[in-house]
């Protein structure tokens, strides 16, 4: 199993992402009385497609990037096309601050920071799979003299150590494809290919 | 159940996942169906998540036969390689499980609890073919399991102590000398009003 980078100059016209829980509810038919039930953490997912036929170049990434995952046995470092880079002014160098996060933490310490986080905003902890983190700021952050706190859903599934990396350009996640058939079409005179899609799900392992 | 796990039970959320620890002879193998790897007591319990089933677990405070069933998916080639290997490697061999609980930020609350143990059985594959282009097949792989003394506990009559078993034990022992005698041909015994000359 091997890693599919997706371009940063991928053609898209059609992108949503979306959290997938995995609770249940257990309810008292005689009380009314309301428990949750989680059976996993929360997962990523993206759909992301062009519904319109791409210039040849643009087709080529996207057929090379379907096929090169081999339907669902290799992973795609993926970027959430709505959110490629902050919407605050946070920029540089980012990494994780005095004292690391441990596994079902909520708050990142940051360091090396200077400027503003807004909610909503994506960041990656760490890379590779298995070992890193996709996660979405929850409240405006302030960084101060360097250093920011920052909450953010959903809670770590993994204990990060102080100076690991935290990417704000085109945070990705590693999801794989849950589509069972890829398929394109070309147009009039088969000159120009499109109608790519891709739903995608994050993966842990 | 520490305190921990028994504040969990009542919280208004919560998580359940088992550990499972088969003894095979080959090495432990340790999962869980939980979706990310947990350590307990020291030892790591690879997620297996959706790959792997633990089939309903039945409680009795008799000798009624209680088993267990553990379904793998097929894609896991290590599960295959062990079920088709030597039988000695698993049949026979010790199973544990314990249940563990979950907090809202999807880690362990409190201690696992021991609640099943058993011994590995017999082992099955099964096959679906493929429906479609694009349909994947689909298959499983059971390992029945069974607590400890079923085999014994098959035949109520096994528990019964026999003459021989208490001679075996201590010679010259004849205080069950006539028990089968008494069980093949229960003797009537008459009521005193019966005898009683009125």
């Amino acid at each position: 199993m091997s890693e599919v980078v997706m371009p940063t100059s991928l053609y898209m016209t059609t992108t949503e992402a979306y959290q997938a829980r995995f609770d249940v509810e257990e309810v008292s038919e005689v009380t009314g009385h309301v428990k949750a039930r989680v059976l996993g953490p929360p997962r990523w997912g993206l759909r992301i497609g062009c519904d319109q036929f791409a210039t040849p170049e643009q087709a080529n990434e996207w057929e090379a990037m379907v096929i090169g995952l081999r339907g669902r046995i290799n992973y795609l470092s993926a970027y959430d096309p709505g959110r490629r880079v902050p919407r605050g002014s946070m920029r540089g160098s980012l990494v994780v601050g005095t004292g690391g996060i441990v596994a079902g933490a909520t708050t990142l310490p940051l360091s090396a920071a200077v400027g503003t986080l807004q909610p909503g905003d994506l960041l990656q902890i760490g890379t590779g799979v298995g070992t890193s983190m996709l996660i979405k700021v929850m409240a405006p952050v302030t960084a101060a003299s360097g250093v920011a706190s920052v909450p953010f859903e959903p809670p770590s599934r993994y204990a990060f150590s102080a100076g690991t990396t935290v990417v704000w350009d085109h945070p990705r996640g590693y999801y794989r494809a849950v589509n069972k058939v890829q398929s394109w079409a070309y147009n009039a005179g088969n000159l120009l290919s499109g109608n790519f899609n891709l739903d995608l799900i994050e993966v842990f392992a | 159940m520490d305190a921990a796990a028994e504040s969990r039970i009542v919280a208004t959320s919560r998580g359940v996942a088992w550990l499972v620890e088969m003894m095979l002879s080959t090495g432990p193998l340790r999962f869980t169906t939980w979706g990310s790897n947990v350590t307990f007591d020291g030892n790591n319990y690879l997620a297996f998540g959706s790959l792997c089933d633990v089939g309903q677990l039945s409680e009795s405070e008799d000798t009624s036969n209680s088993k267990m069933t553990l379904r793998f998916s097929l894609v896991d080639t290590s599960v295959i390689a062990m079920v088709l290997t030597n039988v000695d490697v698993y049949r026979g061999k010790e199973v544990l499980m314990y249940l563990q609980l979950f907090d809202e930020t999807y880690q362990p609350d409190g201690a696992a609890t021991l609640r099943w143990k058993g011994y590995m059985d017999k082992a099955s594959i099964s096959r679906e073919p493929m429906s479609g282009a694009g349909e994947g097949s689909k298959g499983k792989i059971e390992i029945q399991c069974s607590r400890a003394g079923m085999p014994r506990s098959r035949n109520k009559d096994g528990l019964r102590l026999t003459d021989a078993q208490q001679k075996a034990e201590f010679p010259g022992d004849r205080g069950l000398e006539y028990v089968t005698k008494l069980i093949e041909q229960p003797t009537l015994w008459l009521s005193r009003a019966f005898q009683e000359i009125k």
